[in-house]
């Protein structure tokens, strides 16, 4: 359960899990790069709490990656799914 | 002029040190207690000590002394060990300084002290109807006063229940440190 009551019409989705494995970055290592308790990032994966746009923006400037690239209205395709169908294959 | 500003500031940045620290070290104790399973039962059994406490000063002064303080002085001990239990395993949001927390822990920390700030009201109200009440009657201020007590007391464990109640199981992987393969 948030303290905060999320929107179920406008919900945030994230990419966060799936950019951590890429770099090999366990959730303590992201949390101390943007300076949060661990379990901070925990819930902004599950979905539990929605960042401030200032945090957006340090897990960003991490990944060096635009807002939209890791946050975004719409739920994600799979990042292998997006990579072949671009790539034509 | 300017040295004893900056000199309170850095000694104050030291204590927030010292309390981090102190916080990171509770983070790490009862490991296999950090379910909501848990911390539910401990709150329920700081709720149940809040209700032994009024109950105690329901019948002070009207029941032997020594029912009083036998029920008084054991419910203040299992309410107390729940209490700090509960403290430990519910972390820094629930104590620390507000400096020291981020933004998600800012919520619930806003969160739980406005529901237990309106709780204390209400409980307030109830002291203050109950001390009228037994105004007339014998040892009335003394009997208001260890209700008041109660009440407030019970008010001031708002939070820790809230949060005890609320905060979901700890996932493992938030205190993993490896990973890293570079």
């Amino acid at each position: 359960m948030s303290p905060v009551r999320r929107g179920k019409e406008l919900p945030i989705y994230n990419r966060l899990a799936v950019l951590r494995a890429e770099r090999g970055m366990s959730r303590a290592a992201l949390a101390n790069a943007v300076e949060v308790n661990p379990q901070t990032i925990g819930a902004l994966e599950r979905g539990d709490h929605y960042p401030s746009l200032d945090l957006a923006f340090r897990i960003c400037a991490v990944f060096d990656l635009p807002v939209e690239a890791v946050f975004s209205r719409e739920p994600f395709t799979p990042l292998s799914t997006q990579v072949y169908r671009e790539g034509g294959a | 002029m300017t040295e004893k500003p900056s000199r309170l500031a850095a000694y104050w940045e030291r204590q927030l040190d010292k309390l981090d620290e102190l916080e990171r070290r509770r983070a790490a104790k009862l490991p296999s207690w950090r379910t909501r399973r848990r911390r539910r039962r401990l709150a329920l059994l700081l709720g149940a000590a809040d209700l032994g406490l009024v109950a105690a000063a329901a019948i002070f002064k009207t029941a032997p002394a020594w029912t009083f303080f036998v029920l008084w002085f054991a419910v203040f001990a299992v309410g107390g060990v729940a209490f700090g239990l509960l403290r430990i395993l519910t972390g820094r949001m629930n104590g620390g300084f507000s400096r020291l927390l981020d933004e998600r822990e800012r919520e619930w920390r806003h969160r739980i002290t406005f529901v237990g700030y309106q709780v204390l009201i209400f409980l307030m109200i109830v002291a203050m109807f109950y001390a009228m009440a037994v105004a007339d009657r014998p040892e009335g201020g003394w009997r208001a006063a260890m209700m008041l007590s109660a009440l407030l007391v019970t008010g001031t464990t708002i939070p820790s229940i809230v949060l005890g109640w609320a905060l979901p199981d700890d996932d493992p992987e938030d205190f993993e440190e490896g990973m890293d393969h570079d």
